[in-house]
Formats: structure tokens, sequence, C-alpha cells
């Protein structure tokens, strides 16, 4: 086995391979989230306010309904799982909170099952760079200007930005350079997990000079030379 | 503030039966009252029943299974008070009535409270005002109620210095 092999993307089908779908966690929280829940009369009492009206939010029943998986997810993945499902009730529907009875029907149910890769692509390496974004430039001083151009140089196409002395530039110039790689699939990375690492790495390196985190780096931009082959996954230095 | 409540206890409720619509826009399940009872002031014959018709709210209680009121009595008491501090000043031949001695008592926070012994004596006040006529009156009520305030203020000023 090669320091560079992809272990994943050999155990995939075919199909798979040729068509390059991105493997994501969100569509795995998607499959395991029920595709079709009833609301009871007495589920219905429970959303009874002290007011003349009251309202179910289709957020936070789905809110719940992950809170079990133990899902990080962002703001946007979270509003993308959100907008999968919708209601489904009978034309006339009323509660009587006197007797509790409920007429007619309702219910959450899924309307998309899977995200597209279209979909995913955006939410492409996301985490890392907010992290990359939220590092501290109030810190910065503790930085080694050395180790930011590393990365700029490791990213590739931002030269110019290593003569500039602004730590707040270079973070940006990162930001920016990391946006343009999983917006264009440049890099053909296919695996959101190892898409946000991208940004998390970058993160370790400028903090505390962690070394693994640059080998990773390092070690998945070599993989992309290749050019023929999508990256699902690569052996990480711990 | 017995009188209050027991007018109160004229007032109906909402049936708790709610009507849902779904909410395309924000993704939620909207449920309102199919029928909010709202309490017509022009149905009431007392004075006192008028006005808490226009402070008039409920809540639902899960506990009951129904709404209940929830009155604001205190701003309620308020609203009498300041309507007789207003028929007051339009009908006292002062020049200046904010300066007499009975504006100056009336405008108190003590005697704008609930709890102020006189607040029977003034509910029972608004109640003739407003069955004279209100702030319109005729001559002979606002003698009277000129002549019933400072009374008041003669009795209930000497407690209040005498405590």
């Amino acid at each position: 086995m090669g320091v560079f092999d992809d272990k994943k993307f050999e155990q995939l089908d075919y199909l798979t391979q040729i068509t390059e779908t991105i493997e994501s966690e969100l569509n795995g929280l998607l499959a395991r989230l029920p595709d079709r829940i009833e609301f009871s009369a007495k589920r219905v009492g429970e959303c009874v306010g002290t007011w003349s009206h009251f309202s179910i939010q289709i957020d936070s029943v789905v809110r719940d309904l992950m809170s079990p998986h133990n899902s990080e997810l962002s703001y946007d993945e979270e509003r993308r799982i959100v907008n999968c499902f919708k209601w489904e009730a009978s034309p006339r529907l009323e509660y009587d909170a006197g007797t509790g009875q409920l007429t007619g029907k309702i219910a959450l149910v899924k309307a998309v099952a899977t995200l597209s890769d279209e979909e995913l692509q955006a939410f492409m390496g996301a985490k890392g760079i907010d992290e990359v974004r939220m590092l501290n430039c109030g810190e910065a001083e503790q930085w080694n200007l050395e180790r930011i151009n590393e990365i700029i140089d490791v990213l590739g196409k931002r030269d110019e930005e290593k003569r500039n002395r602004s730590y707040r530039k270079k973070m940006r110039c990162i930001e920016t350079r990391l946006k343009e790689i999983f917006e264009t699939n440049e890099w053909r990375i296919r695996d959101m997990e190892l898409a946000n690492k991208v940004g998390r790495w970058i993160c370790r390196y400028i903090e505390d000079g962690n070394l693994a985190a640059l080998t990773n780096l390092c070690k998945l931009k070599i993989m992309t030379h290749d050019g023929n082959t999508p990256i699902y996954s690569m052996e990480e230095e711990k | 503030m017995n009188i209050l409540k027991e007018v109160a206890k004229q007032f109906d409720v909402s049936k708790p039966l709610f009507v849902a619509i779904v909410d395309e826009d924000d993704g939620s399940i909207q449920f309102q009252l199919k029928e909010v009872y709202r309490p017509n002031p022009k149905a009431f014959a007392d004075p006192i029943a008028k006005l808490l018709c226009h402070k008039y709210q409920e809540t639902f209680d899960k506990d009951l299974k129904r709404f209940v009121h929830s009155f604001n009595f205190e701003y309620a008491y308020k609203d009498i008070m300041k309507d007789i501090t207003l028929f007051y000043i339009e009908h006292t031949n002062l020049k200046n009535p904010k300066q007499s001695r009975l504006y100056k008592w009336l405008d108190l926070s003590y005697t704008n409270d609930m709890r102020h012994p006189a607040s029977e004596g003034f509910i029972a006040l608004y109640r003739y005002i407003h069955g004279n006529g209100g702030i319109g009156s005729n001559d002979m009520t606002v003698e009277n109620v000129l002549a019933i305030l400072e009374l008041m203020k003669e009795k209930y000023e000497v407690k209040q210095e005498a405590d």
C-alpha cells in the first residue's frame, strides 16, 4: 500500500467511482431521520400556549429529531436538512384544547430523500473555512509569518500575497483561496469530512506549528496532482 | 378590588377550538382560535363593565383546559382615577386646578393605588359620573361630584396623616 492511496475510493462501486458522488454525513443524517412523523392530538396539545394562537415550527421539530444523532451541523447545513421536510395536513384541521381532540391529520414528511451533489458542493470545506475565518488575528503576533506563507504556497496561485506584511490580509487570502478550491472543485475532493479537515489543518499549523497538520495538507495536495481520480480519503498523520 | 372582580365575572371567554393553517413561507403550522370572544361595550349598561371591555384579556389555563380572564385591574383602576381627575380639572372653577390641594391629593401615587381605602368610593364615583353623562354631565352631577371629592379628600387625607 502506498502513502498516497485512497482506500475509500478503491472500495467504492464502479458507478460511484465514475460519477464521483460526494460522500457526506449530511445525506447519512438525512437517511437516518424518519420519513414520516404523524402528530397526535397529545403532541399538538403540548404546543398549546397561553394565548389565542400557537404554532409548531418545522425547524424545531426537525432539530429535535436530529439531536439524538449528535450531529454538529453549521447553520446553513441545518437549514438545508430542515428544508427537506414539509407539513402534510388535512384541509380541515382543528384542535379542541378543551377535549384534547384533533380533527383531521397532520404529519411531517421527508420531501427530499438525498441531497444532490450540486447542493452538497456548496458545503464542501465550509466548516474548515469557518475555522480559518474565526482564527483570532489579535493573537497574530505570536504566529510565524513564515508558516502562513508556507500555507499560501501549498494552496497555490497567490504568490503575490506572500510579500504582504498584514496578517489579516494573508488570512483573508487563504480563506478566499480555499473557497475558490472548493467552489470550482479544483482539488476534486469528494468527501465532506476530508474537505472540512483542510481548513482545520491550516489553523493547527498556523497557530501551533503542528507538523502533522502540514504533512496532511501537503499529502493531500500531492494527491491532487494525479488529476485522474477524485479524492475520498487519505492516510492521515495524527 | 372585589368590585372590579365581581364585574369581570359577567364576561364570557373564548372556546378553546383552534383551526390550523400551514404557512409555507416559514414552514410552520399556525393554530388560531376559531372564534375569539371580544366583549362589546354597548352590550353592558354598567360603566365599569364598559371600561373593563377595553381591558379584556384571556389566557389559556392548561390545568382547567379552558380560557380564563386575565384582566389587569391595576390599569383599569388607574384609568378610573385618571378619568375622575380629568373630570375635576374640567369642572372646577379654579384658575389653576393643578395647583389645588384636591388635585395634588388625587395625583398622589398612593391615591392611584388599588389598595387605597377610598378605592371602592372612587369606583362608585366613576359609576355615578358615567351613569349621568360622563365628562359633559349636568350642573347638578358636577356639583355633587366635586362635593363628594372634597369630602373624600378631607376624610382620607386626615386619616392618612393620622396614620
